[in-house]
């Protein structure tokens, strides 16, 4: 199990920070895959169903490192309410356009690679591993948010206005994703981070800027003060999730599958 | 958005060679290969992809015309010789042959 031969306090905060992890990839897995069906050509249907997926498979590994059994991985992901979980306003923001959709991945992803980047240094095995993991995957969800990109931009009026849209949006829930938190000091005494989560914003502001706004001529000024989701501080959007992806784990949460 | 339509080729295994995997539409050759990963590996079916615009693919027969010979060569194919054993019986070849 994760976090042999922590303290009561640092393994505690261990705990909170991979259900963070494991929240934001849940949440966005599943908005991701609210497309299938809906994504403006069958081929990217295909393509970012298998994105959501893999979000999916990432927040049950990483649910994996909390609870070895099964029942406990299922409570933890479909059990909580909206309260309980840690997972950043932004994901669980309803879908819009395709132009939000993808601007909030990819600068999500941009989050997250900074993220398990951070991982890769962590004194603890399991999480390194899982970091590697998922880095691999990561690297196409970059590509592919980064090549959409260009085609949107390419788009046209239209298309562009949709994209300034979204870009203005997600700026404002990006502080969530990297805020400060109480227990981010225990994690760097631990080991687990070589830094605390917060101290990648700076540099997140500036590979958004770069990456998704420069080549659009915007630019990227979050404002810090945003939602508190990391805090339970969730919308309504998020009832309506939980109770759409866990309708079935509720039916019978004792169902083995 | 314009899309165009580019041909996937897969290879199976090392030294195979690569095969026509199936079509797809897409706004870039960028994201053409980035959506035939998706498309015609998420089972592993291929270790190496090849994505082609179909533009880009030079085509024959030209309209009018047909391809092949205008008159039959059977014989030049590997089932004109089972023709030709029939025939050399026929004639006694087999008594010509040093047994």
């Amino acid at each position: 199990m994760i976090g042999k031969g922590l303290g009561l306090g640092q393994r505690a905060a261990l705990r909170e920070y991979i259900l963070t992890l494991a929240d934001d990839e849940l949440v966005l897995g599943h908005r991701d895959s609210e497309w299938c069906a809906f994504a403006p050509l069958i081929e990217e249907d295909v393509a970012f169903a298998s994105i959501a997926q893999d979000e999916m498979a990432h927040a049950a590994l990483l649910y994996g490192l909390l609870e070895e059994d099964e029942a406990e991985r299922d409570a933890l992901a479909f059990g909580r309410d909206g309260r309980g979980m840690r997972s950043a306003v932004l994901l669980e923001r309803p879908n819009g356009d395709w132009a939000y959709s993808l601007v909030r991945h990819h600068v999500y992803d941009i989050a997250d690679d900074l993220r398990t980047g951070d991982l890769l240094e962590s004194k603890e095995p399991l999480l390194r591993a899982a970091a590697e993991r998922m880095r691999r995957e990561e690297r196409y969800h970059l590509a592919h948010g980064r090549s959409w990109l260009s085609v949107l931009a390419a788009g046209g009026a239209c298309s562009r206005e949709r994209l300034e849209r979204a870009v203005d949006a997600v700026a404002a829930d990006s502080y969530d994703l990297l805020r400060p938190l109480a227990w981010e000091g225990a994690l760097v005494a631990a080991g687990a981070l070589p830094r605390a989560p917060s101290r990648l914003w700076d540099r997140f502001v500036e590979r958004v800027g770069a990456e998704v706004c420069a080549p659009l001529g915007l630019a990227f000024h979050p404002p810090t003060h945003a939602p508190r989701g990391r805090e339970g501080e969730h919308s309504a959007a998020m009832d309506d999730l939980l109770r759409t992806m866990s309708e079935v784990y509720r039916s019978d949460p004792r169902a083995v599958w | 958005m314009g899309v165009a339509v580019f041909e996937v080729f897969g290879q199976e295994g090392p030294g195979a060679a690569m095969r026509h995997a199936g079509s797809l539409c897409a706004a870039t050759p960028e994201l053409a290969i980035l959506l035939a990963e998706e498309l015609f590996c998420r089972r592993s079916e291929y270790r190496a992809l090849w994505v082609v615009p179909r533009d880009a693919i030079s085509r024959a027969p030209q309209e009018g015309d047909v391809l092949g010979p205008a008159e039959p060569r059977g014989y030049r194919l590997g089932a004109g010789y089972r023709a030709t054993v029939g025939k050399w019986r026929r004639f006694g070849g087999e008594q010509l042959v040093d047994r």
